[in-house]
Parts: C-alpha cells; sequence; structure tokens
C-alpha cells in the first residue's frame, strides 16, 4: 500500500504558508523519518497527511485514490497517529486508552467486546507492557506513555502509522526502547512516518529520510544519501561531522557528532 | 511424565481462569443489582416521610387499589397525598436530579474539563430567563416550559456560536468562557424582570422558582417534560462509550475515527435538553451537574460506559434524598437549591484539595 503527498500546501487562514509544494511518498514497510527545526511545520504536515488540516492546495493519495472526502472512520482505518503525549482530564486507565484504538472499528452506539479487548491485549504484548493495563495513564513514566499510544494505534489496525516526535522528552534509554518497537513494527509491514530532532535517529532506524525546512522539502532520499555534512549543516546551521562507529560485531554505523567551537 | 503433569497444570490454570472470569461476572452483576436497586430502596423508604407520615402498608394498599381500580378503607386525604402531592414530587427529584447529573458528566467529557457543569454554557441562566418572561406576562404552564426550553437552546447556540467564531487552539476554554458570558447577561435579564415586574403576585412567584424548588410539582407537568428528557437522555446513553474518546481532545477523537463535530452536537443538544427540561420545573438547581459526576468517578472510574448509567442512579438518589431532607427537616420547607448549594459547594472545596490525579 503506498501514501502519497502531491504537492501539498498549507496555511492557517490566510496567513503565510506553513509549507508548500510538498510531495512524499511512502510505502508499507518504510519507515520514513522526517527532520526539521524547530517550527519547521512538521505537526502541521502530519496533520495535513492525517485528514486534520484541510491543504490549500495538493492532493494526498492512498493506493492512487484521493482521500479528501473520506469519513473520519474510512482514515482511522488506515492511518493511526501517534500524538505528543498528553495527559488527559480523568484518569483513564491504560487499558481504557488503548481501547480507545478501536473506535473506528466500532459502530456508533457499540463499546468495546472481548475481541476488541484481545486486540488491545495482543497491543501491549507487541510493545512488552502488558504488566500496565491496570495503571493509571496519568501516573505512568513518560515512555510509558508513549508506548501506550504505540499500543493505541496499533489496537486501530492500521497500515500507515504517523507518531510525532516519539522520542521528545525522553530519557535515553527509553528513546531506544521506543525506536526498536517502531523499527519492529516497520519490520512487521507497517508504514512508519515519524518526525524526531536528532539525526542519530534517521541513520539508525529509517529507511527513508525527508528534510523539511522553510516551508520545503529541501531533500529526502536514504539516510546515507541525504544525511550528508553539507545538508545537515543548511537544516541546523550549526556543523556537524559525520563518523562512523563501529559496535561489537564489526557494523559500521553513521553517528552525528556536533563540532564543538 | 513432566509433559503430562504440565498440561494438567494448564488444564487447571484454565479452569481457574475461567471461574475467575465467572465470579468477575457475577461480581459486576451483584454490584449492579445494589446500584440499580438503590434508588428504588430510597424512594419506597421517602415515600412514607414528610409533615402527614404514611404507613408502608397503607401505601401498597392504596397503590394495588389505584392499579387495580378498587375501594379502599383509607380515606380520600390520604390518597391524595399520595398520588397528588408526594409522588409527583419524589418522581420529580428524581427525573431531575437524573437530567442534571447526566448533562453535567457529559459536558464534563466534550468539554474535557473536570470543573465544568451545565450552568457554564449560560442554559440554566438562559432557561431561567425564558420561564421568567413568561411568568412576567401570565403565560400558560406549557408556555413557560416551551420559553424556558426556548431560551435555553438559545444560550448554548449563542455560546457555541461565540467561541466557534474564536480561532484558537484552547477553543473548549474559550468555550466555557463564553458560556459565563452569556450566562451573566442571562443573569441580568432575569434581574430585569424581577425590576419591572408585579412586585405582590409575579415577583415572589418569579423569585421563588428561581430559588430550585419542587413543591408544587404536579403529574401535568411531569409529564411535559418526560419527553424532552427520554429525548436527551437516550442518546447520551447509546453514545456513551464514545465520550471516552471525545474527552481526549478533537484532533485525537478524529485521528481514532470519530466525527467530532456531529458528536459534539449530539452531545451538547441531548445535554442542554435535559438541562431546560430541568430547570423548567424546578428553577435553577446548581452544583448536582458538578458534584455527581465526580462522585461517580471516585465510585467507579472514569470510563463513561458505567460512568453515565451510575451518574444516573447517584443523581437521582441524591436528589431525591436532599429533597425529602428539605421537606422534612424544618417546619418551613427550604428551597432545594439552598441546600444543595451547602452541599455541594464544600464537598467541592473537599474534592479540588483532596486529589487533582489526572487533572490538568
Amino acid at each position: 500500500m503506498k501514501l502519497q503527498l502531491d504537492n501539498v500546501a498549507f496555511a492557517y487562514d490566510n496567513k503565510k504558508d506553513v509549507f508548500t509544494g510538498i510531495s512524499l511518498s511512502i510505502e508499507t514497510g518504510d519507515l520514513l523519518c522526517l527532520l526539521g527545526p524547530n517550527g519547521a511545520g512538521k505537526t502541521t504536515l502530519f496533520k495535513t497527511l492525517l485528514g486534520l488540516l484541510k491543504p490549500q492546495l495538493g492532493q494526498i493519495f492512498l493506493n492512487e485514490r484521493n482521500i479528501s472526502d473520506w469519513s473520519r472512520k474510512k482514515l482511522a482505518h488506515f492511518m493511526g497517529y501517534v500524538p505528543q503525549s498528553h495527559i488527559p482530564p480523568f484518569p483513564y486507565s491504560v487499558m481504557d486508552i488503548v481501547l480507545m484504538g478501536r473506535t473506528a472499528h466500532l459502530r456508533n452506539y457499540a463499546s468495546p467486546n472481548r475481541q476488541d479487548k484481545k486486540i488491545a491485549e495482543g497491543s501491549l504484548e507487541t510493545l512488552g507492557i502488558s504488566y500496565l493495563r491496570k495503571a493509571n495513564y496519568a501516573e505512568i513514566s513518560g515512555g510509558e506513555r508513549q508506548l501506550v499510544l504505540i499500543a493505541r494505534a496499533l489496537t486501530q489496525q492500521p497500515q500507515f502509522l504517523v507518531l510525532d516526535e516519539p522520542t521528545s522528552n525522553l530519557d535515553f534509554g527509553n528513546q531506544v526502547k521506543v525506536l526498536n518497537c517502531i523499527k519492529i513494527l516497520a519490520n512487521q509491514g507497517l508504514g512508519v512516518i515519524m518526525s524526531s530532532h536528532f539525526p542519530d535517529d534517521a541513520f539508525q532506524y529509517a529507511t527513508k529520510v525527508a528534510l523539511l525546512k522553510d516551508g520545503q522539502i529541501q531533500r529526502r532520499g536514504t539516510p546515507e544519501e541525504v544525511l550528508t555534512e553539507e545538508n545537515l549543516r543548511q537544516i541546523y546551521n550549526v556543523d556537524i561531522k559525520i563518523a562512523i562507529a563501529y559496535s561489537g560485531n564489526g557494523e559500521g554505523h553513521r553517528v552525528c557528532i556536533p563540532v564543538v567551537a | 511424565m513432566d509433559a503430562m503433569t504440565a498440561r494438567e497444570e494448564v488444564k487447571i490454570e484454565r479452569t481457574v481462569s475461567k471461574n475467575k472470569i465467572k465470579c468477575k461476572h457475577l461480581g459486576s452483576k451483584i454490584k449492579s443489582l445494589i446500584l440499580w436497586s438503590l434508588p428504588v430502596l430510597i424512594f419506597f423508604i421517602v415515600l412514607t416521610q414528610g409533615r402527614y407520615p404514611l404507613s408502608p402498608s397503607e401505601i401498597v394498599i392504596l397503590i394495588y387499589a389505584k392499579i387495580f381500580s378498587l375501594e379502599t378503607s383509607i380515606d380520600a386525604t390520604t390518597a391524595s397525598i399520595l398520588f397528588d402531592v408526594r409522588l409527583p414530587r419524589i418522581l420529580a427529584a428524581m427525573l431531575i436530579g437524573t437530567a442534571l447529573s447526566v448533562s453535567g458528566t457529559a459536558y464534563q467529557g466534550i468539554f474535557k474539563n473536570p470543573l465544568v457543569s451545565p450552568d457554564i454554557l449560560g442554559v440554566s441562566a438562559g432557561a431561567g430567563f425564558g420561564a421568567a418572561l413568561a411568568i412576567m406576562f401570565s403565560l400558560g404552564m406549557w408556555e413557560i416550559h416551551l420559553m424556558s426550553f426556548a431560551f435555553g437552546i438559545l444560550a448554548v447556540v449563542v455560546t457555541y456560536a461565540v467561541s466557534s467564531r474564536v480561532k484558537s487552539g484552547e477553543n473548549t476554554i474559550i468555550m466555557v468562557l463564553a458560556g459565563i458570558l452569556v450566562g451573566t447577561i442571562f443573569t441580568s435579564l432575569i434581574s430585569f424582570i424581577k425590576c419591572v415586574a408585579d412586585p405582590f403576585n409575579k415577583l415572589p412567584a418569579i423569585t421563588f422558582w428561581l430559588m430550585g424548588g419542587l413543591t408544587s410539582v404536579t403529574f401535568d407537568q411531569l409529564k411535559l417534560i418526560i419527553i424532552p428528557m427520554i429525548i436527551g437522555i437516550v442518546p447520551l446513553y447509546i453514545l456513551r462509550w464514545r465520550l471516552n474518546v471525545l474527552s481526549l481532545g478533537e484532533e485525537e477523537a478524529q485521528s481514532l475515527g470519530v466525527n467530532t463535530s456531529r458528536l459534539k452536537g449530539i452531545v451538547i443538544i441531548s445535554a442542554t435538553l435535559l438541562t431546560a427540561a430541568a430547570v423548567s420545573v424546578s428553577g435553577i438547581i446548581g452544583w448536582i451537574g458538578l458534584v455527581i459526576p465526580h462522585l461517580c468517578r471516585a465510585l467507579v472510574g472514569p470510563n463513561y460506559k458505567i460512568l453515565i448509567p451510575v451518574s444516573i442512579v447517584v443523581g437521582s438518589s441524591f436528589l431525591l434524598v436532599v429533597d425529602t431532607l428539605a421537606r422534612v427537616i424544618m417546619p418551613l420547607e427550604i428551597p432545594l437549591g439552598i441546600l444543595t448549594s451547602l452541599i455541594g459547594a464544600p464537598f467541592f472545596m473537599y474534592l479540588i484539595t483532596r486529589t487533582r490525579r489526572g487533572w490538568k
């Protein structure tokens, strides 16, 4: 399955365009990492992609079909969203939150049944957080909350997963845990689109990278093609060196090292 | 050998877990039975209470006789007290308690704000203004209800229109603000009506009605509010699980597959119907819509699937008890609105100081 953005532009109410001429495509099994400085419009781009915001120009296609007039329900069958986590106003349990992923599959008057609960439990198991099922979602750690939101998106059983900075506000260990989970999901055949502030994430996990700056996709391609010292300097306005680090088994990994003045 | 025992263990484990599920099922059934029998029990206890005590046997005989149109030896005054005074009042308390608490629970969900109540949309004030206007012009009971309802709806529509014109991330907060403003306008208009109303017969009627009370409720009035109540409560009950999703916020609910503007519209109209129906009979009874949802959350957790039925049960029982207290503790009847505020406000203070888990 293929998700395609064709020449998409968006602006909030007659203000300056947040972005224009965005064309991207991603297939199931891909892991696309979107990099860009603060305020580049990554979140807005995701919301447009998910149909939460209507683009001023351009179209979004799912398997060659324009999704502009699809219902919320239909869209939710194909695309799951993992927003930056926030605490809901009521003390829901983790299971309550994850079960809400079934919304698109339920009739309007229905609530989740045993089958839905099994699917939700399966998602928790996939991410290794079954022990959290009865915990209060407001009281677990940030990393756990991120995993719960991913579990909810999995419970939705979409083809594509859109994650908005899934590693922000997490400690190093939790970042690795969350990204490993995301990688496994992509290997299992989900199409993953995530934004990040760390080029290293793209080197380690992504199959595709896109750089967003000044309302345009500046570069796109494989991490090795796109993440050059020159391109990174253009995006972040600092000098960055790329080194190759060798792990225990002799495998080389590209890493970014900022140049210290 | 080992495989055998392992298999047996699995078998045992399975039966144990099956029994556990059964137990859990049975436990929740017993719980819901207790819960639903609570208002029924209170109903029968309260029926005997009052300035003119009725014995349980008298009540049973009278109801039996009424159903089968039989003659009884019990005098007509007793029968009249039961059927014309006490029964309609008790039913009204239960209906209004249900209406206010369910609408409060629903409003808190869609505005994802645990501190709002039916009053925030300005519905109570709007409905109050409509009824006061009708009383001033000496309109009939039907018109009082209708005006109260119409202005209640007008209040929400204005609140909704104002807040949706403000393009802001925190639209729900804007809506709360807009509701307070609309409420202020209608409260001022009510005060204005009080100024110009006839001080000898209209003003006392308006004032007393606005204080909130069920003193003179009749079966005819109940017949008038039962229809909007059913129209309001049925959609909320049917769609209740989705209120969970809505309480996560608009964008998250949309990405999970909810048509939020439609669902929000249905919920607002239903909850407002409930509030307006309650206000048109009993005047402005505050706090129920704020306190009961919290009490219910403390009892059964935040899941709307359970929360809505529980707020029906607890809301109806609560107002029934409070209204009975209002008519029996003192020789002079205490207006209900005063009592609910005196119970509600301190309870709410206790609530906000006690715990804020999960609140923003």
